[in-house]
């Protein structure tokens, strides 16, 4: 129950930026009037920071960024594995034994090698072309790269789901009574599988939200998006000086992380018929 | 006009005229184990005819279950089908693709499963899932399915039809379940139902009301039934003919009257005597033992040779381990698979 309220409250203040921000993210003008760093005040209740940005307005346009990085990594991630995965679980042999290596090297890719280069050399090759112009198109190249790394688990357990749900007698019972291949796994092992796959996924979402924080705090993220990651990135000197500038997105991404973790707990629950009275 | 069943289709003639509704020739299936080819089932033979109940026994691995799957052409692996013809309603349905296999199964051939509480899909309404079925077989509306599901209820027995269609699985008690599953076999007025040991996990009074059931309703849509059982006071209860299965083959088939009076094979008969009897005692002294039979069933990997019965049976002679008999008729309408019984054998190579 505590995870989803953190998620309604990230959520709401995502959907109302605009309305609960009382600065624009890209208002710099604190600075004009030498105040950059400014202890939190009536003025600016989270202070400002480094750079003459008011830390709050910051920290509440992150939440969309944040919420976009991790419900779109892992929709990216959740297609891939969902398919990756049940095509092996279902079909089985020799398809399911390649699968699964390939599964497993996806695993051993160092994985934060892999996007710091890719969003990098990305970030290069767009210059002066087309693809510059699109929109957030940084943040959108690590939102994908995040779901093109992080299907391995999903693929694994939507593969041992389809393996024990297609051994079930109510699986075959449907296929003695006319059902199709499709029906069988669209209507009949798919939907029990879920129960373990949002469980999973809602895992993902915090843990891709914590890897667009690190991508960006490293100063690989996307220089025109508000992320609480990037906040740290242009905060963390100034710790000794300005540390409420570093405390509050540290706070947004713990409270986040921490609620979709926490949902995945009370899911995992939520669909455990024993546990229910 | 959907919802009535057509018992037109089946000619109103005595079942010993009229021609057999299915017809399984020497039906294969095996499984390619690491260990090599086990023949789980291996050339048999029988027939099935309009609106009559054949009790297909035998002991576990008998090889029952995978003879009635493979009706359905629903073996599962690593089973195959590995020969055979099986005509039913004048179509061999080895000869179908898998689309047209699919229309079969539930609409012209339905099964009813052993165990109920898993046999429906626990995440969908009971109501959902079986008009889904009857909307992909009849290609019918939604509501009319609906209609269609609950007569059914009404006519297993399931009172209150309208609530019981939206309920789930899990509040469902066993024998309520059994009766959906039996609604859900009979949704499409099949020629033929499966029904694999449909009682064995459901407690005796349910039992017994679920065999009556099935019985009322196979009278009156004139449906044919396999009933696959292990148990003999089942079959005796419900077959008009019975055919006894051991390790893969055909040991005997009769009328339900000839196997109990005047069994021939004699596995039969060891099947039959050693059932427990209400009017005996039975003890751990010599004579008062319950009859059972010795040795233990055969490992189909590595079968025996000749007949496969030949190293637990009372009257094999060295003949059973070098011939393999071959059902004869002995009998009308009564055939067996013994040498002692002067049935055909072929050399084993």
């Amino acid at each position: 129950m505590l995870g989803l309220s953190l998620i309604v409250f990230v959520v709401v203040v995502a959907v109302a930026a605009p309305l609960l921000a009382p600065y624009d993210p890209n208002d710099q003008s604190a600075m004009l009037n030498f105040g950059a760093r400014a202890a939190p005040s009536l003025l600016h209740p989270f202070g400002t920071d480094r750079m003459g940005f008011d830390v709050l307005s910051r920290v509440i346009y992150g939440a969309p960024t944040a919420l976009a990085v991790g419900l779109g990594a892992m929709l990216v991630a959740s297609v891939i594995g969902v398919v990756i995965g049940g095509l092996s679980g279902y079909i089985g042999g020799l398809s399911d034994e390649l699968m699964m290596r390939f599964t497993e090297f996806f695993l051993v890719i160092p994985v934060f090698i892999v996007i710091l280069a890719v969003v990098r050399l990305f970030g290069i090759i767009v210059v002066g072309t087309w693809a510059e112009r699109i929109p957030h198109i940084n943040l959108m190249t690590i939102i994908v790269l995040l779901g093109l790394f992080g299907w391995p688990p999903i693929a694994r357990i939507t593969r041992a789901e389809f393996l024990r749900l297609k051994q079930m007698e109510f699986v075959e019972a449907a296929r003695c009574i006319g059902a199709t291949r499709r029906d069988i796994v669209v209507r009949h092992i798919l939907p029990n599988a879920m129960p373990s796959l949002v469980v999973i996924i809602a895992i993902g979402i915090g843990g891709a939200i914590l890897a667009e924080a690190m991508v960006s705090f490293l100063g690989f993220g996307d220089p025109k998006a508000v992320s609480w990651g990037q906040l740290l990135y242009f905060n963390y000197e100034s710790l000794k000086v300005a540390p409420w500038a570093s405390i509050a997105p540290s706070m947004a991404i713990f409270i986040t992380v921490l609620g979709f973790n926490l949902l995945a707990d009370g899911l995992s629950d939520a669909f455990n018929p024993r546990l229910k009275q | 006009m959907h919802s009535t069943p057509a018992l037109s289709s089946k000619a109103a003639l005595p079942a010993e005229e009229a021609p057999p509704l299915l017809k399984a020739e020497d039906l294969h299936v095996h499984f390619r184990t690491g260990a090599g080819i086990v023949r789980a089932v291996n050339g048999i033979d029988f027939t099935v005819r309009a609106k009559e109940t054949l009790g297909l026994v035998g002991e576990s691995g008998s090889g029952k279950t995978i003879t009635s799957l493979s009706l359905l052409r629903l073996v599962p692996r690593p089973a195959e089908i590995a020969g055979g013809r099986i005509h039913f309603n004048g179509r061999d349905l080895m000869t179908l693709s898998e689309r047209e296999m699919q229309a079969v199964r539930g609409k012209h051939i339905a099964m009813v499963f052993q165990n109920p509480a898993y046999s429906l899909n626990p995440i969908l309404s009971v109501g959902d899932q079986l008009s889904e079925i009857y909307v992909w077989h009849e290609k019918v509306s939604r509501q009319a399915a609906f209609d269609r599901v609950a007569e059914l209820f009404n006519l297993v027995g399931i009172t209150d039809a309208k609530t019981r269609l939206r309920q789930f699985p899990h509040e469902l008690s066993g024998g309520i379940k059994q009766r959906v599953c039996i609604a859900r076999a009979l949704l499409c007025n099949p020629a033929l139902i499966l029904a694999d040991e449909p009682t064995t996990n459901l407690d005796v009074t349910i039992q017994s009301q679920i065999l009556d059931l099935l019985d009322r309703l196979k009278h009156r849509f004139g449906t044919s039934m396999v009933l696959v059982t292990h148990d003999m006071g089942v079959v005796a209860r419900m077959a008009d003919r019975i055919a006894v299965m051991y390790a893969g083959r055909m040991c005997e088939i009769a009328d339900a009257r000839t196997i109990f009076h005047n069994p021939q094979h004699p596995y039969t008969r060891a099947l039959l005597t050693s059932l427990p009897r209400v009017d005996r005692r039975y003890s751990e002294t010599p004579g008062e033992r319950l009859p059972v039979i010795g040795g233990r069933p055969p490992n189909l990997a590595a079968p025996p040779s000749g007949c496969p019965f030949h190293d637990r049976c009372v009257e094999a002679e060295p003949a059973c381990q070098a011939f393999v008999p071959q059902m004869t008729e002995i009998g009308p309408g009564h055939a067996v698979s013994c040498l002692r019984r002067g049935s055909a054998g072929i050399p084993v190579q």
